[in-house]
């Protein structure tokens, strides 16, 4: 059990290093959005299980690190969704420069679509 | 053993929060900025975690489990500002 343990935090060491270099390398604003992803995913995986199994070797398997854990795994997605449509929002380039108007006008054209739509219901009402 | 390599561990997060912080400052644009203030808050939470394994004590949870509600909520908040110009509409 302590090999395991030790073999998460290690895992988990890993990945956070590995999002932390990423986040510095990237280029562009997407590939920094989704560089760090493993770290709030599997890093933190890695290390609130081997903080339940830690609290769980001396008393009681501990149940606040899984209500963390379900946090951050329910947040991040949001969380990462709306940084994306932000990005996009405000017609962020690729790496080089290049730029991606088709994108753009979808991201743009699907809120105003909803808007409209809800217009409609209001009417409706 | 595993005392020390929860404290290489922290070392570990430290590195990649002081790259993070890097991103914070220099970032060209607010996106940048939003992500690694973001980020910053898992790090915190992964050090805090880190920090009660290694004074074998459950007393940190609850603030993990505050910085990560506060963390999201603070991200979407700015995402919704720089969205609409507006938060609560």
């Amino acid at each position: 059990m302590e090999y395991f343990i030790a073999a998460l935090l290690i895992l988990a060491a890993l990945f956070f290093l590995l999002s932390g270099v990423a986040i510095v390398r990237f280029k562009d604003s997407y590939s920094r959005l989704h560089a760090p992803t493993p770290a709030s995913t599997l890093g933190m995986g890695a290390l609130l299980l081997a903080a339940m199994l830690w609290q769980g070797s001396e008393d009681t398997l501990s149940i606040k690190a899984f209500l963390v854990m379900a946090v951050l795994f329910v947040t991040s997605p949001i969380s990462a969704y709306m940084l994306a449509k932000t990005a996009l929002h405000l017609r962020l380039p690729l790496a080089g420069g290049r730029q991606l108007p088709e994108i753009y006008e979808q991201a743009r054209n699907r809120r105003n679509d909803s808007s409209k739509a809800q217009e409609k219901s209001d009417q409706s009402v | 053993m595993l005392d020390s390599i929860v404290y290489v561990t922290m070392g570990f997060i430290g590195v990649a929060m002081v790259g993070t912080f890097w991103r914070l400052i220099k970032g060209p644009t607010i996106v940048d900025r939003v992500i690694a203030m973001d980020k910053l808050f898992v790090y915190s939470i992964g050090l805090i975690l880190c920090l009660g394994m290694a004074e074998h004590t459950s007393l940190y949870y609850e603030a993990a489990l505050l910085i990560a509600t506060l963390g999201f909520i603070s991200t979407t908040a700015m995402c919704k500002y720089l969205l609409r110009g507006d938060i609560i509409e």
